[in-house]
């Protein structure tokens, strides 16, 4: 991995972010520590984070190095030393913090099922999608005409409008 | 390390005793998630603020 070191401060900037290794399996319970450590201690870290997708790293916001070094001093389970070249900006972040949107995918017409909530379990039609909201509006199949609106999470497409048109195309 | 859960609606993980999410109220709380962001500076964290949360604690990243 080659993240670049970047400062960035002053008003309206952003917060450098650093990677530090773990050992493998070890990245929650680092976290934690490092958060029960900084939050006894008053160390400006503002925030850790691990993915599931990155084993053997964690990241650290912090206001600067001196902080991020002086939260995991000491610290089993962490390397100290990678801190140096590795800030990393937020941006460059994103594609771990924002897991692909449920909304991606769903369409108009599509028949999904409700995987969660009240009407969990209940099969239903597409009649709006709110991508801006990661809402989808859907019409019940069985029972009822008045549309409900969910979070897109709450719903798992299980055919599609143009699988429907397909079974009369052959 | 003590078993934990996370809210579907918000995120926001609490210990698995817990019925109701302390942050959102839902009672939608799942043992099956992933990643983990603790937030201790949401006021100043930019993380907090691209995720939207206002509220120190711990957040899983995809709740299942
Ligand atoms: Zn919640």
């Amino acid at each position: 991995m080659d993240f670049k070191l970047i400062i960035l401060n002053a008003r309206g900037a952003k917060m450098p972010i650093y990677a530090l290794k773990t050992t493998l399996g070890q990245e929650k319970t680092v976290v934690r520590l490092i958060a029960q450590k900084a939050k006894t201690l008053k160390i400006p870290v503002l925030s850790l984070l691990t993915t599931d997708s990155l084993k053997g790293y964690i990241f650290l916001e912090a206001e600067s190095q001196e902080s991020a070094e002086e939260s995991v001093q000491n610290l089993r389970h962490v390397s100290s030393r990678v801190i140096q070249s590795t800030a990393i900006p937020v941006s460059e972040l994103d594609s771990y913090l924002i897991p692909k949107p449920a909304i991606e995918g769903l369409s108009d017409g599509d028949i999904i099922e409700v995987i969660a909530g009240p009407f969990k379990g209940v099969k239903a039609k597409i009649i709006r999608v709110d991508a801006s909201r990661e809402e989808v509006t859907v019409a019940l199949l069985e029972g009822g005409d008045i549309p409900i609106t969910l979070n897109a999470d709450y719903v798992k497409a299980i055919a599609r409008e143009e699988e429907e048109e397909d079974i009369f195309s052959f | 390390m003590a078993k934990t859960k996370a809210c579907r609606n918000c995120h926001f993980v609490v210990l698995n005793n817990v019925s109701q999410c302390p942050a959102c109220k839902m009672h939608d709380l799942s043992e099956d998630f992933s990643g983990l962001i603790i937030i201790l500076d949401p006021e100043n964290s930019e993380i907090a603020q691209k995720l939207n949360v206002s509220r120190a604690g711990q957040y899983a990243l995809k709740v299942r």
